[in-house]
């Protein structure tokens, strides 16, 4: 059993529209029909009274005159729109005189006069014993025949009350079908008002559902074109959600951008720890890359102040001695430049430069390390290849480092080839081998400071990371670019740089 | 006393007589026992009477006579009917006569007692048109140009005739209450 709050709204409203409605009409027709009860009764006696009053005196001389059948007569003329049941006039001595009946099969009136109430049997005068009452469904009238004062009978007249029944019973269908029509219209007013007010709420409920469910801040509930409550309750609804969504939309803002922002703290932190790691690889690297050829040279001094070599031997040791302390000076050389270049201090002496001669040069410094390791050097310079203005001993140590960073990746035996090319305003220098080449997910990071593919301190291959970073760096600073390719590990590696042509040359 | 009258007398004095307080009951309707035919005439002499009106009247205070002309078949019932009784709002007074009086002296109603259609139609010409209401038992006494004539039914009730042309000749006026139980005749 549902209580009656938790109904929806139309149905109370209609429910109350039709329990009012329902209370006023059967108020008014319980009034109405009561009222015309005693109306119609009060009226029917005065008619009946009045009837009784003319009949009476028309009836006195056929009292007077002993003619029966002319009271009879009288009698019948009793008006026939009334309900009239049967008329008798009696005798002042209260037997029955003259008789008229509407229906003959019904009931005689008695043939003698029961006193009224308050008259004694007998009595002969005057004294009022008009009186009406209710015998059954009779209303009896009784009018007293008076002529020049004296008291010559009592006219009683029984009217019929079933026509009231009727009637009564006419107006109850009648009300009955009114308050089937009303209930009917109430009816459909409260659908109607249900509809006016009940849908709107629960399009509104459902839409404030639908925010609820999925924190959908765009939707809105129908706007309604009225200016009432419901009116005012929607708009404000609706006006509320744009506020939200707005707020929404703001917290989403702000959000993703603290969220950009810890992504960029992110990688600024992991940058620098990167950062930090390739440093402290590179002081292990570079402690390690200088002390090699100080203990070559300490342990051969040693010995050659000792005395008493073979004088081969103490010329292979001064050699060594001579090269490791070339390349101890190279690497200071190297983390010199770096530093020179990362704080904007190396200064290029630019002029026109002949790459091809400048080629010729950087292969014959690292020849010997070629031939060492069987390594096949080649040079293609096509004549006629344009000039580029640069520093001509920093153009040479890109080609040295790319040169020797070839060899030294290259296993006894392999081919490195440079390769000197013009297109498009360029001049490019390839330099090609077919060493160990370089992993695919490495291969972004070959031009930065301090990477090497194999950090670790047992490698094979030595040196500090910095050949190639230097490499970027210059021909960066000649406005040139520098690109690395590989197929992959074991697959070779082709190193090309690209110069700006020289104005004024080319083909 | 009335000669039709005396052998129903003759039976129910006597009755009468042992009954205590008959007299009482006498003209009322509700008498114990059916009235006699006289008492009944008496009685409707009285309401002639009543339900007529007389273009001149004497003055109030003076009796209004009714008279008895010829041999007065009432006996005490007349008096007994009329005892106390008013008409028009004059005490009623029975004047007895043997003859038709004068003109000035002429009751405003007259029982013309005779039985004889001769003796009837001479009293009622000697009155001519004066207003004078006649009553009679003639057979046929309203036809003869009497006004208002006794006659009994088959059932032995009694009924009168009315001689309405006769009646507004002489400038009475008779209620229609009296009419409507008459029989109208045509009379000269």
């Amino acid at each position: 059993m549902k209580r009656a709050r938790d109904l929806p709204i139309g149905t109370r409203l209609t429910l109350t529209l039709l329990v009012v409605s329902g209370i006023a009409l059967a108020t008014a027709s319980a009034g109405f029909i009561a009222y015309d009860r005693v109306s119609t009764a009060a009226a029917m006696e005065r008619r009946l009274a009045g009837e009784a009053e003319i009949v009476g005196f028309n009836a006195a001389s056929a009292i007077l005159f002993r003619d029966p059948e002319s009271a009879a007569t009288t009698l019948g003329a009793l008006s026939a729109d009334l309900p009239v049941a049967s008329a008798a006039i009696y005798t002042a001595g209260g037997d029955l005189f003259a008789v008229y009946q509407r229906d003959p099969a019904a009931a005689r009136p008695a043939p003698r006069l029961a006193p009224s109430p308050g008259q004694s049997p007998g009595q002969n005068d005057v004294a009022p014993t008009a009186g009406n009452e209710i015998e059954g469904r009779l209303l009896v009238v009784r009018e007293p025949i008076v002529f020049e004062g004296t008291r010559l009978g009592t006219l009683v007249i029984r009217a019929d009350l079933s026509e009231r029944e009727q009637r009564l019973r006419r107006y109850l269908v009648i009300a009955a079908t009114v308050f089937v029509v009303a209930l009917g219209v109430g009816l459909l007013g409260g659908l109607g008002l249900s509809r006016v007010i009940t849908r709107p709420l629960l399009q509104l409920a459902e839409v404030a559902r639908g925010v609820e469910e999925r924190g959908d801040f765009t939707r809105r509930a129908p706007p309604l074109d009225r200016g009432d409550e419901l009116g005012l309750l929607v708009s404000a609804f609706n006006s509320m959600l744009s506020g939200l969504q707005q707020r929404d939309r703001q917290l989403r803002d702000a959000q993703a951008e603290l969220e950009q922002r810890l992504e960029e703290r992110t990688q600024l932190y992991q940058q620098a720890e990167e950062a930090n790691r390739l440093k402290d690889e590179f002081l292990a690297t570079l402690s390690h890359e200088l002390r090699t050829p100080l203990n070559a040279i300490v342990g051969w001094t040693a010995l050659l102040l000792q005395g008493g070599l073979e004088p081969e031997v103490q010329a292979r040791a001064i050699a060594t001695i001579d090269r490791n302390a070339r390349a101890q000076a190279k690497l200071v050389e190297d983390v010199l430049d770096v530093s020179r270049i990362v704080s904007g201090k190396l200064a290029l002496k630019v002029q026109r430069v002949d790459l091809g001669a400048l080629a010729g040069l950087a292969i014959d410094s690292v020849s010997h390390a070629a031939v060492a390791r069987q390594i096949t050097l080649a040079l293609h310079a096509p004549p006629g290849l344009p000039a580029v203005n640069g520093d001509p001993d920093r153009l040479q140590q890109v080609m040295w480092n790319l040169l020797s960073n070839a060899i030294k990746f290259t296993p006894t035996g392999g081919h490195v080839t440079m390769t000197l090319s013009f297109a498009r305003g360029q001049v490019e220098m390839e330099v090609r081998d077919d060493g160990a080449g370089i992993a695919h997910e490495f291969l972004p990071h070959v031009f930065e400071r301090f990477r090497q593919a194999d950090a670790s301190s047992t490698r094979t291959h030595g040196g500090l990371g910095l050949g190639l970073a230097i490499v970027r760096h210059l021909t960066e600073m000649h406005g040139g670019t520098v690109r690395a390719e590989s197929a992959g590990v074991g697959q070779g590696a082709a190193f090309t740089v690209s110069l700006p042509a020289a104005a004024g040359t080319g083909a | 006393m009335p000669r039709r009258l005396r052998p129903l007398l003759a039976v129910l004095l006597p009755l009468w007589a042992a009954l205590p307080g008959a007299h009482a009951l006498d003209g009322g309707p509700e008498a114990a026992r059916p009235p006699s035919e006289y008492q009944v005439k008496a009685a409707f002499l009285y309401h002639f009477a009543q339900l007529v009106d007389w273009p001149a009247l004497p003055p109030p205070g003076q009796a209004f006579e009714i008279g008895v002309l010829g041999d007065d078949p009432f006996g005490p019932h007349l008096e007994a009917a009329l005892a106390g009784k008013t008409v028009h709002e004059r005490p009623v007074r029975v004047q007895r006569y043997r003859t038709l009086p004068e003109p000035s002296r002429r009751p405003p109603l007259l029982f013309v007692a005779a039985l004889d259609a001769q003796e009837v139609e001479r009293v009622v010409r000697a009155l001519g048109p004066a207003p004078v209401l006649t009553v009679g038992e003639c057979p046929g006494f309203a036809g003869r140009g009497g006004m208002i004539g006794f006659r009994l039914t088959a059932d032995g009730r009694v009924a009168f005739d009315i001689n309405l042309r006769q009646a507004e000749r002489s400038g009475l006026r008779m209620s229609s209450q009296l009419l409507k139980l008459a029989h109208i005749v045509a009379g000269p």
